[in-house]
């Protein structure tokens, strides 16, 4: 076994002089940049989700007067917290959670998601509520919103669903690190295991290039600035770049025969550290005296079969209420709230146009049915419960 | 300033122009001032620090030369080394030293108070360090004469390309380059265009991506990891570190090429090798052959090089000297190899753990076991390859209690029947190692086409520098330094 070396960089042409050469290297770098650029230039996706989830499946934020009601996790989280400030309501209350909230599938112009009409239902009881969801939201960025938003706004009640799916998912995604640096919120994080290990990890990822501190930094925060203002190609990397990430992953899917049916099995890791995190919730809720209203997610099934290992289904049904009852919360079991017409369809997660059945995602009917049942539940928990001591 | 930046472009660009226009005097003045440029982008402060070390070095070496007594000459070696190792020991040992210190008081129930100290760690020191200690070892030796033009030495230690993760050059290797002047060269700029280009490519679209893999897995729980999860950790880790440091390598190399210098490769498709002594002549070359003829060969007393080529394997049938001991040598070496990587008894581990690999080939090389010579080279690679990516864990893990029960793993037969990371994760692994090999086997292939037709060869490589140069637009950022830049 001979090794060669790097030789492509080193290769000695001795029929194609330097000048040819460099030639030849501008020209594949140039038409290189203008692929990209015939590629992107004047498309207009959002790809956060157009992208991510498909044609099928639309997002939704409601809005109310000059503010949202229902974010995600980045600028439009401020706007959210002023407009709470503004409407100035007594009891307060916070809706997390996965794309579940804001996707609706085959979309009808007038149609509404289940943060709008639940919003509109607790208002009649005087309760204002502001939605934060995030495709793949795990556990662990949603201990860090909460702790978060403990500190900006006086919280009564966190309705929080607990999807199956999102125990799989790990770690805090850009944002989070600084939202979990925050003031009074590392101050809690600091009291649990998992708080502590995602204050290591965000402390860390803050010390990396992100920060303003050097020369660096600064120079390159300038530098990507300006061309993003004034070189449309450059602005459209981070599309590229989840382009390319969705591309692997319909190929992956298309190799392997991965579709919505296929079983996610539990990953260990994660979903210790997923738990650790509802845990971690549950107590700061407790502490903070906001009442936990939690729910095992719906999700669609396929001839009855849902797309997970049942028994590590039922394990995790299992140790979400043996947490929840240690801490006093409610949880609420809403799997098959949803009935089977209402799911929808999405876009294919592999390389054909076809549709394929969603198990996360439902239609608006869907939404209503989810919005009206966590309002009934959410009342009766009302009625029955006392609010924890401080 | 980190390579995989826009501002490194920008600066590089720049600093590249002038280059070409300047004539020779000021094209000094422009490396020297542009390679602090560089370094002072992280913190400035420490440029000055920088200056201190190569300036005492300047005047040991101008010393050296001046004088002809050996125990003169000795002592300002003697100075120039302890200026250097103190300030390598003050910022990066330092606080692992107080550390075990308090922990073994603790042990015989004394109570030291910790101190609480905070010392960051000047980047690329230990590289500077060790290319400075080089250049007054050299002139000791007398293999090269001390440089009495300070600017020209400066250049030397902080020339940018290598500044802070290498290679480690010798004097000989640089100094002339830097001081004649350089005929422009289009085979040489297009060559530094593409080395560039190669080495953002396996910096900012692969090892980047790996990485998140490899945290997840080293910073999760290791009693819910499988033994293939620990496998798999250690080939992730081992591709990560390998396509990190050859991209840096890489971009040196082709920065130094687009002002006509040349330096010596640092990487050599390692994971192919089939032996401990193989490996270690194809990775990290130049710190391998620098720990040979500064540390190893004297210890045993043999003859050294003055090239930063080689490698470590070059060693191996150097003989000792009577009453030397090369075992002793080999493990003292490799515990000082581990220790330079950074202040932690992991890096000792892993230093020893190499040490013991090429101790235990060195016993089996006189056994030569009957085997056909094709698959003698197959089962030499896949042992070294799997011994190779499971010393990364030790490099790797937290503490040493980590990467002990990481390897416990591998001996209990009940953690191989499931699966403890995401399933992405075995995939790019096997991805990775397949796609290695047949990188490898390409580029033996694209040698045979250049040699039937160059145009072909030429268009294949302009097509690889056009998708290359694509994924670099897109994913050029710096999300992280480079690996080696903590050491």
């Amino acid at each position: 076994m001979r090794g060669g070396r790097w030789q492509i960089c080193t290769l000695n042409m001795q029929t194609i002089n330097g000048k040819k050469q460099l030639l030849g290297l501008v020209c594949a770098v140039s038409l290189s940049l203008a692929l990209l650029y015939a590629e992107y230039s004047g498309r207009k996706t959002n790809f956060g989700d157009a992208a991510a989830m498909g044609a099928a499946t639309t997002s939704m934020f409601a809005v109310r007067g000059a503010y949202p009601i229902h974010c995600q996790p980045s600028e439009e989280l401020e706007l959210c917290i002023e407009g709470v400030q503004a409407r100035g309501f007594q009891r307060k209350a916070l809706w997390l959670g996965n794309s579940q909230l804001h996707a609706v599938n085959q979309f009808q112009v007038g149609e509404r998601n289940a943060p709008d009409v639940l919003s509109d239902r607790l208002a009649e009881k005087s309760i204002d509520i502001i939605t934060v969801s995030l495709g793949n939201g795990n556990m662990q960025e949603h201990l860090v919103l909460f702790n978060y938003l403990l500190d900006r706004i006086q919280l009564d009640t966190l309705i929080l669903p607990v999807v199956f799916d999102d125990m799989r998912e790990d770690g805090l995604r850009d944002g989070f690190p600084a939202l979990s640096q925050n003031g009074g919120a590392a101050q809690r994080l600091k009291e649990s295991d998992i708080g502590r290990k995602l204050l290591d990890k965000a402390h860390s990822l803050t010390q990396q290039p992100a920060g303003e501190s050097t020369p660096q930094e600064r120079s390159e925060a300038w530098l990507n600035a300006w061309l993003d203002e004034h070189i449309p190609l450059w602005r459209a990397r981070s599309e590229m770049r989840g382009d390319v990430f969705i591309s692997l992953y319909k190929m992956r899917n298309t190799i392997f025969g991965i579709t919505p049916s296929s079983k996610r099995k539990i990953i260990p890791g994660r979903y210790t550290n997923n738990l650790a995190a509802y845990e971690a919730i549950l107590q700061t809720a407790v502490t903070s005296g906001v009442r936990v209203f939690a729910y095992v997610a719906p999700i669609g099934s396929d001839r009855g079969e849902r797309p997970y290992v049942e028994s590590e289904y039922q394990r995790f049904k299992d140790d979400l209420a043996a947490l929840t009852k240690r801490y006093g919360g409610d949880l609420q079991n809403f799997e098959d709230l949803i009935p089977e017409p209402l799911w929808g369809l999405k876009d294919s997660t592999t390389d054909t146009d076809m549709t394929e059945l969603d198990f996360m995602h439902f239609t608006a009917a869907g939404h209503r049915v989810l919005a009206e049942q966590v309002a009934e539940k959410f009342f009766r928990a009302q009625a029955s419960m006392t609010k924890p001591q401080q | 300033m980190i390579f995989n930046s826009a501002t490194y472009l920008v600066f590089f660009s720049l600093a590249v122009c002038l280059f070409w226009i300047l004539p020779t005097r000021p094209r000094l003045w422009l490396i020297f001032l542009s390679s602090l440029v560089f370094y002072g982008f992280w913190r400035p402060v420490f440029v000055l620090l920088m200056l201190f070390s190569a300036s005492i070095d300047f005047m040991a070496a101008l010393k050296i030369e001046e004088h002809e007594q050996p125990a003169r000459r000795k002592l300002w070696l003697m100075l120039s080394l302890g200026c250097n190792l103190a300030l390598l020991f003050y910022f990066k040992y330092l606080l692992f030293f107080v550390d075990n210190a308090v922990a073994v008081a603790r042990v015989f129930n004394h109570e030291l108070p910790s101190p609480v100290m905070s010392i960051v760690l000047p980047l690329g020191i230990s590289f500077y360090t060790f290319q400075t200690i080089s250049y007054v070892v050299d002139v000791y030796r007398r293999l090269i004469p001390a440089e009495r033009d300070f600017l020209l030495y400066g250049c030397f230690v902080t020339f940018f390309p290598q500044l802070v993760a290498g290679p480690i050059l010798r004097g000989r290797e640089l100094l002339n380059q830097l001081a004649r002047r350089p005929t422009f060269s289009s085979e040489m700029f297009a060559s530094g265009i593409r080395r560039i280009v190669l080495g953002l490519f396996l910096k900012v679209v692969v090892a980047d991506n790996i990485g998140p893999l490899v945290d997840e897995g080293f910073d999760g729980r290791i009693n819910e990891m499988s033994a293939l999860d620990v496998l798999t950790l250690s080939f992730l880790f081992g591709f990560q570190i390998y396509f990190d440091f050859s991209a840096y390598s890489h971009i040196a190399l082709g920065s130094a090429s687009l002002m006509g210098i040349s330096f010596p490769e640092n990487f050599n498709f390692p994971y192919i090798s089939r032996s401990p002594r193989e490996f270690w002549q194809r990775w990290h070359i130049s710190l391998s052959s620098w720990v040979r003829d500064y540390l190893y060969l004297p210890l045993i007393g043999a003859k050294v090089d003055d090239r930063s080529i080689g490698g470590l394997g070059a060693a191996a049938h150097e003989t000792a000297v009577e009453g030397r001991h090369p075992m002793v040598a080999l493990f003292f070496t490799w515990a000082i190899m581990g220790f330079w990587h950074g202040a932690n008894w992991t890096f000792i581990f892993w230093g020893l753990y190499h040490a013991t690999f090429i101790l235990i080939y060195r016993l089996c090389m006189p056994l030569r076991i009957r085997l056909p010579n094709w698959l003698r080279n197959y089962v030499g690679w896949g042992v070294t390859l799997l011994l190779c990516m499971l010393s990364w864990i030790p490099f790797r893990a937290r503490t040493i209690g980590d990467a002990l029960d990481m390897y416990a793993l591998l001996f209990d037969l009940h953690r191989y029947n499931f699966l403890g990371m995401r399933e992405n994760s075995y995939l790019v692994a096997s991805l990775l190692v397949a796609g290695f090999m047949l990188t490898w086997l390409a580029n033996r292939t694209y040698f045979r086409l250049a040699a039937y037709s160059v145009r072909i060869a030429f268009a294949l490589e302009c097509g690889v520098v056009a998708v290359a140069s694509g994924f670099v637009f897109v994913f050029l950022r710096p999300v992280s330094q480079f690996i080696y830049f903590q050491f």
